[in-house]
């Protein structure tokens, strides 16, 4: 059984949509693919009592890769599969097919996924096993059942499009009862890293799309760590995106998700390295500043150890091999 | 036509595929209630009080139980009774049942189990093993051993063992760890139960074991058996996960006896999990003694499995861990300690290649560490040391048809071993494995030997079709189709005749159910016998039509005739319809009744079984050393089920055990902090996915058993165990490291690897014939 009872709303414009929202302030829930909300219906994580469809919004499905938009209801499925997608934002066709299992992304969106809840074995329970436990930060109780000293949830940020999109300098399309804005990607994720309160967005907002910006060149890769070859969250997921001109590097992000409960871009270690080229070693010595900078925690299945030690594999095997295939080009 | 060894797809295929099967969560009757159990958030605590006041006036609500209302311990072995369907007075893991509520709705019965208060007193937690086996403050149960949480103990010992050991030019010693895990069937369990006006109980149950449940149900409930039917809709996968009785079969007929309306339960996935009785979690310690041309002369095991807080199986489970260790080597000596113990975790119990896949595992690797030491390819050692056919194990097991060294053979050549062993680059290796299981149990658990394990009825009428009554429990491995492939052979029908009616108690002639792979060899031969019997009366009436001798007639093809003169020949349907001339409708009988074998020591029967299959499997992996995944190839299986009835199915089985196996190996792990279960779901319990299969080559050898029906022997469990070590030991010979810590899972590799490359770095084992003499 899933609740005990909901309203289900399918309006057709966002207005509509961000007015009902309003109207049933803290008992309503936006629902697009419904693969990250449902199961958070199955297991009581939360209990709404209107949910709020955006599959009838017909402008959040529109999706024009030539010109960098990406509707957020856009399918991961769509993203996969298209050429455009694959050639011109690699990461993000790449992160896509890396998501859950093929039945899912026929239905996961990518706003769904950029707005993913942040996961803890503590958390991704049902009620009866959360209320053994005693509840955590993230149910509302006043500890956290992995790190009991801290006063802020570890749940970790496992949204596989995100990393791919913020090193692709991608902006988000948000519109709420104020109107809409147009705002870096990363600001949708507070710097504070808050598992309980992981996104800048309020709860009568939208994203309508993503835009990526459209003259841009450069190769880009994602990697995920998971258990198994499907379907499982990621454990470490690594996303770079660069460029080497005649002056050496012209465009250098990395981002880092699936261990902390924010994704993570590391400009300031990526920046200084505009118009110049790392040497092996070099590159060796920034995957180890940025795993220096990630603190997982033994919220999920495998050894966080592991998990730093994956990072800065992806990092230096996934830097290296864009640096050969760009300074190819 | 269908015949016996053809690949025939299953007959309840079409139903399955196009979703309209029935399986008991789709059942529903007239007035039916929905049930719902209140669970246990403790894992061990005296219930103080139980307060349904609140519940019980919730709109809906038909019917609450307790634990005192009916109290009498079941469980499916008669020698250790220890489950109630509730929680008498106190609980022993979490997920324990509680209190039942049946409502008109499953919303209404889910409002009001939020409204049952229950006040628990904290016990002392076992979740160790160790620690139950010594003095314990708190028992988990009063029959526990002394005063420990031990729930059974075993000794044996065959032959010289401390001379074998005392005299042997190498002894290897395995210390093996494994994880429990569990069946993770497609279907979650579900169950509807309906007492009717008349004073008669019918439960349809997604069972194994329709007649063991209907034992229970008659013993807790106090009803007769005659008035007590089970009936088995389709179910969805078992693998012992549906072998025993459960509490919540026998909680929805209670609620229907109460409420006086059918009740249907359906388990959520969760439950599933805290109902488990799955493979123990294990530490076991096996030394192998050897002379010095690598003949083996003794083995030592002892293992210690978590038992969970009920016995389940698992007496039988704690003899399998040691007496499924005597083949398929020669074992001139054998020593075993085996305990198990009651820990506050969901009751361990039977789980597919029951009891043995551990201890094999630790064999297996154990003679690949053997040959090491002795300088010689594991599968030349193998083969020095294998059992022969026709002979008897020291412990009294009578081995009849035994291909496994073709077996070994077979895998060897198919997977080119000779220029892969060792000669693979660095990260990459081949790993062999062999193994044997029973097929089928040789006693029966509660019924007095003197009744056969299986009977089999057939019925012909007017129409023409064969309708077989039969108990065996089709689970989704195939046992209605091999029960129709080997009733159309005999009749000489097409497999479209023939009308599986499995299983239903109040017709269905007894038979044990699908556990211990016993239904192909033993529902197998009862069919053929019924089947020969039915067939005598066909070649009767043929005999009456022609004036030929009735005994010459051969049935085949919709037809009776002489193969001499195939001229003379009566249609089937015109002998079905002669036959019948003033008796009216065909009836036939055939059992099946294993034959005495055995010592007469305690536990002799344990292992027993009228015949074993044979397996030997070799395994190529390559090892990803900076991510530590393994990723396993390709595995080339080598199996002797006898003559096989059904090459297809017998092949979904070899491939099903080796994603089940693998599984464990790789992932699958009830993964506990303390006594809590943390990962209570498919997703974070990992069987492995499609793109971690490898490619299998199954490799069906075999000679035609000599007391199977139609030669055939099983092939549902004994598929599983060697894939472990096989690929254990195909990991060794990729990077050199053993890894005796099941799950393998890739941090656990990786920081294996690691610790090697530390103390001194990452190199293939040396071949045999490069080792300093």
């Amino acid at each position: 059984m899933i609740a005990d009872g909901f309203s289900l709303h399918q309006p057709t414009t966002t207005t509509e949509a961000i007015a009902l929202a309003e109207r049933f302030r803290g008992e309503a829930r936006f629902f697009a693919g419904g693969t990250d909300v449902l199961p958070g219906l199955f297991q009581r994580r939360e209990a709404p009592k209107h949910l709020i469809a955006l599959e009838r919004i017909g402008e959040l499905s529109e999706f024009a890769p030539d010109r960098g938009h990406i509707g957020s209801m856009v399918h991961l499925a769509a993203l996969e599969r298209d050429a455009q997608v694959r050639a011109r934002f690699t990461a993000v066709a790449e992160a896509a097919r890396r998501a859950a299992s093929p039945a899912l992304r026929a239905s996961g969106t990518v706003g769904g996924n950029l707005l993913l809840d942040p996961r803890c074995l503590f958390y991704d329970q049902t009620a009866f096993w959360r209320d053994s436990v005693g509840g955590c930060l993230k149910t509302g109780a006043d500890v956290c059942r992995v790190v009991p000293s801290s006063s802020r949830c570890y749940a970790v940020y496992c949204g596989d499009l995100a990393p791919a999109f913020l090193v692709l300098g991608a902006s988000v399309v948000v519109e709420g009862p104020t109107g809409r804005r147009t705002i870096p990607l990363e600001d949708l994720y507070p710097a504070s890293g808050d598992g309980k309160s992981p996104f800048s967005t309020g709860r009568s907002d939208i994203v309508v799309a993503v835009e990526l910006p459209s003259g841009l060149k450069v190769h880009s890769s994602y990697a995920k760590l998971r258990p198994r070859g499907a379907p499982d969250f990621s454990e470490a997921s690594v996303a770079v995106a660069l460029a080497v001109g005649k002056q050496g590097l012209e465009y250098f992000r990395v981002a880092v998700g699936g261990v902390e409960p924010r994704p993570r871009l590391f400009d300031e270690l990526t920046q200084p390295w505009i118009g110049r080229t790392p040497t092996a070693e070099q590159v060796h010595e920034l995957a180890a500043e940025i795993v220096r900078r990630v603190r997982p925690v033994a919220n999920t299945s495998l050894f966080t150890d592991y998990r730093k030690h994956v990072v800065a594999h992806f990092l230096r095997r996934d830097i290296h091999a864009l640096l050969e295939a760009s300074a190819a080009h | 036509m269908t015949k016996v060894g053809n690949r025939i797809p299953l007959v309840d295929a079409p139903l399955k595929v196009a979703g309209t099967a029935t399986y008991a969560g789709d059942i529903a009757r007239s007035g039916m209630l929905a049930g719902k159990i209140v669970r246990s958030p403790e894992a061990h605590a005296r219930i103080l009080s139980i307060d349904v006041w609140e519940a019980a006036s919730e709109p809906g609500v038909a019917a609450i139980l307790t634990g005192d209302r009916y109290p009498v311990p079941f469980g499916v072995l008669p020698i250790t009774h220890d489950e109630t369907m509730l929680a008498v007075r106190k609980v022993r893991y979490r997920g324990e049942g509680v209190v039942a509520i049946a409502a008109t709705s499953i919303e209404a019965a889910e409002r009001a189990a939020r409204k049952v208060r229950v006040e628990y007193e904290r016990l002392p937690e076992y979740d160790d093993p160790e620690v139950s086996a010594g003095p314990v403050t708190e028992k988990i149960h009063e029959r526990a051993v002394g005063n420990t949480n031990l729930q059974k103990e075993v000794q044996q010992s065959f032959g010289p063992v401390d001379e074998a050991f005392r005299d042997a030019a190498h002894i290897v010693t395995v210390r093996g760890r494994f994880a429990g895990v569990t069946h993770a069937a497609l279907e979650p369990h579900a169950v509807v139960a309906d007492f009717a006006s008349d004073g008669r109980l019918t439960v349809w149950s997604s069972t194994q074991v329709p007649h063991y449940l209907h034992l229970a149900l008659s013993e807790v409930l106090g009803i007769p058996e005659h008035r007590v039917r089970v009936v088995k809709p389709t179910v969805g996968g078992g693998f012992g996960g549906k072998g025993d009785p459960f509490p919540h079969e026998l909680v929805a007929a209670a609620l229907s006896i109460e409420a006086q309306r059918p009740v249907r339960i359906v388990l959520g996935r969760e439950e599933v999990f805290y109902l488990n009785h799955g493979r123990h979690p294990t530490r076991n310690t096996v030394r192998i003694a050897a002379d010095a041309e690598g003949q083996l002369r003794g083995l030592d095991v002892d293992a210690l499995i978590d038992g969970g807080a009920a016995s389940s199986f698992g007496t039988v489970t704690t003899y399998y861990n040691g007496v499924l260790s005597v083949g398929p080597y020669h074992i001139p000596a054998f020593r075993y300690r085996g305990r198990r113990a009651y820990t506050n975790k969901p009751p361990s119990g039977a789980m597919r290649a029951h009891g043995s896949v551990n201890t094999r595992y630790s064999i297996e690797v154990g003679m690949d560490m053997l040959a090491e030491e002795l300088h010689v390819d594991p599968t030349e050692l193998r083969l020095r040391n294998f059992l022969p056919p026709d002979t008897t194990t020291l412990n009294g097991f009578r081995i009849t048809s035994n291909s496994v060294a073709r077996c070994l053979g077979a895998a060897r050549a198919r997977s080119e071993w000779t220029s892969k062993f060792r000669a693979l680059p660095l990260g990459e290796g081949i790993g062999v494995a062999c193994g044997f299981f029973i097929s089928g149990s040789n006693s029966p658990i509660h019924f007095t030997p003197k009744f056969p394990q299986s009977t089999v009825h057939l019925k012909i009428d007017v129409d023409g079709g064969v309708t077989v009554h039969s108990g065996a429990a089709d689970i989704g491995q195939g046992s209605d189709t091999v029960l129709a492939q080997i009733v159309a052979d005999v009749l000489g029908v097409g497999i479209d005749r023939v009308r599986v009616a499995a299983v239903d108690t109040d017709t269905a002639p007894v038979d044990l159910g699908s556990y211990s792979s016993r239904v192909t060899f033993m529902m197998g031969n009862a069919a053929r016998r019924a089947a020969e019997a039915m067939l005598a009366q066909l070649r009767n009436a043929a005999a009456q039509i022609t004036g030929q001798p009735a005994e010459k007639f051969v049935a085949a093809e919709d037809r009776l005739s002489l193969p001499d003169h195939p001229e003379v020949a009566v249609a089937y349907l015109d002998a079905v319809h002669a036959a019948m001339e003033h008796t009216g409708a065909l009836q036939s009988s055939g059992s099946y009744e294993s034959p005495r074998i055995g010592g007469d020591f305690k536990g002799a029967r344990a292992g027993t079984s009228p015949s074993y299959s044979f397996a030997a499997y070799v395994a190529q992996v390559k090892v990803d050393t900076d991510l530590g995944r393994i990723r396993v190839k390709n595995v080339w299986a080598a199996f002797d089920c006898g003559r096989p009835i059904n090459p297809l199915l017998v092949e979904g089985q070899i491939e099903g055990s080796i994603h089940m196996g693998l599984g464990q190996l790789l992932g699958e792990e009830m993964h506990y902090r303390g006594t809590r279960l943390m990962n209570p779901s498919l997703l974070e319990y990992r069987t492995i996915s499609p793109e971690d299969m490898p490619e299998v080559e199954c490799l069906l050898v075999g000679d035609a058993d000599p007391e199977g029906p139609f030669g055939a022997k099983e092939a549902g469990e004994g598929p599983l165990p060697p894939v472990l070590p096989a690929v254990a030991n195909a990991v060794y010979d990729a990077i050199g490291i053993r890894f005796l810590d099941l799950p393998l899972t890739p941090d656990k590799v990786w920081r294996a690897i690691e610790a090697r490359r530390k103390e001194g770095g990452l190199v293939k084992p040396p071949r045999p014939e490069d080792h300093d003499r």
